[in-house]
């Protein structure tokens, strides 16, 4: 096969190169591969970045405590989702009306908006524990309640910037920056984030980080 | 219609490459990429820095390919004769005068129709040369039929 006889001597056949489909190929390995990192697994967003789930490759430790900020709104997936809330809630439709609860909630994705009295959260989770009661399944769950605590576990943040007062804590607390009402920048952080009253803590790792005058870059070490 | 150029002894030239509609579903590739990254810009998601850098770079060398593909084709029509160029280091550049074209052919498959191109194929009592992905070829046979009118009066 693809061999031919010419006037005795054996002519092997050129192979013709489908461009379009090897264009086809790489164009749907490109477009699943954006659409995985960022709609199914977003916590290896950053493979190739600087900030690695894990283990670091160049991105930079940070420790937080601050004061929260006013607002603060998320859209995403968090490994884990842990909060004391007051109230009724819904799960998959279903009202459930406690007086106070504690949930816990694996691979969350969704919106997760709070301010210093109310927790709003809106989507869809694999696992849900109220307390310490499992419900499992592909459920959404829908939150607009007051909370005592927040804890986000694992989460993404593209960014983060308000006026703070408080500790910054930046490279294995090489950096150590005391704020007060200064500007507090983050940008692509990956990690835990804690509210509990008027605490409010960032643990993980960040591409870029600025605390009043002091600016830190991934890139830069 | 297409770019015309004049000639220094006072004749037009008239230069046509490959339309630009025979790429369409490549660019429509990269409109797709670009939609997806500005979806998720939109909606706050991570973005992989590699996905990111592919896109950018698959749409570069998208645009650069089909650029580069459409200069592999030239075909001029000047006073006397078309002329057909073709390659990038190696020319191949073909004439076939006016006086020896007996019979003009254009051929569209469906996609070209939709879009206005499509394939002419220039007869010389037999199968001649075919000038590829031409924008609205009925409009290019016109103007070489007048051409070739002009060509046999003044002959």
């Amino acid at each position: 096969m693809g061999e031919e006889t010419n006037s005795g001597s054996v002519v092997r056949k050129k192979r013709k190169i489908n461009w379009i489909v090897v264009l086809m190929g790489i164009f749907f390995f490109i477009l699943a591969f954006l659409v995985y990192t960022s709609f199914f697994n977003s916590n290896s967003g950053q493979i190739t970045g600087n900030v690695v789930k894990g283990g670091v490759l160049g991105g930079v430790s940070i420790n937080v405590n601050l004061d929260p900020p006013e607002s603060f709104k998320m859209d995403g997936n968090v490994d884990k989702l842990d909060m004391k809330i007051k109230g009724a809630f819904f799960i998959e439709g279903k009202k459930y009306d406690l007086d106070s609860s504690s949930i816990v909630m694996d691979n969350f994705n969704g919106k997760i908006n709070f301010n210093d009295e109310k927790v709003i959260v809106e989507g869809k989770t694999s696992k849900i524990f109220i307390e310490g009661i499992p419900i499992s399944g592909k459920l959404k769950v829908k939150f607009d309640n007051e909370y005592s605590y927040l804890k986000l576990g694992n989460l993404y943040l593209k960014s983060l910037d308000y006026d703070a007062s408080g500790i910054v804590r930046l490279d294995d607390d090489k950096v150590v920056v005391n704020l007060n009402e200064e500007k507090f920048n983050v940008k692509k952080f990956y990690g835990d984030l804690e509210k509990r009253g008027s605490i409010f803590r960032l643990n993980g790792f960040v591409d870029e980080a600025s605390a009043g005058l002091i600016s830190v870059k991934s890139s830069d070490r | 219609m297409k770019k015309v150029k004049k000639k220094s002894n006072g004749g037009m030239m008239f230069r046509v490459r490959n339309s630009r509609k025979l790429y369409v579903p490549f660019y429509l590739m990269i409109i797709v990429l670009i939609g997806v990254l500005s979806y998720i810009q939109y909606t706050g998601r991570p973005l992989n820095d590699m996905a990111f850098k592919m896109v950018l770079a698959f749409s570069i060398a998208l645009i650069m390919a089909t650029e580069i593909h459409r200069f592999g084709n030239l075909y001029e029509i000047n006073d006397k004769s078309i002329i057909y160029t073709t390659g990038y280091f190696n020319i191949l550049s073909k004439r076939v005068e006016f006086g020896a074209i007996s019979d003009i052919d254009v051929i569209q498959g469906p996609w070209q129709r939709i879009l206005g191109f499509g394939h002419i194929t220039l007869f010389k009592f037999a199968e001649g040369p075919t000038l590829k992905n031409i924008n609205r070829p009925k409009n290019f046979v016109d103007y070489l039929e007048n051409k070739m009118v002009i060509a046999r009066k003044e002959e």
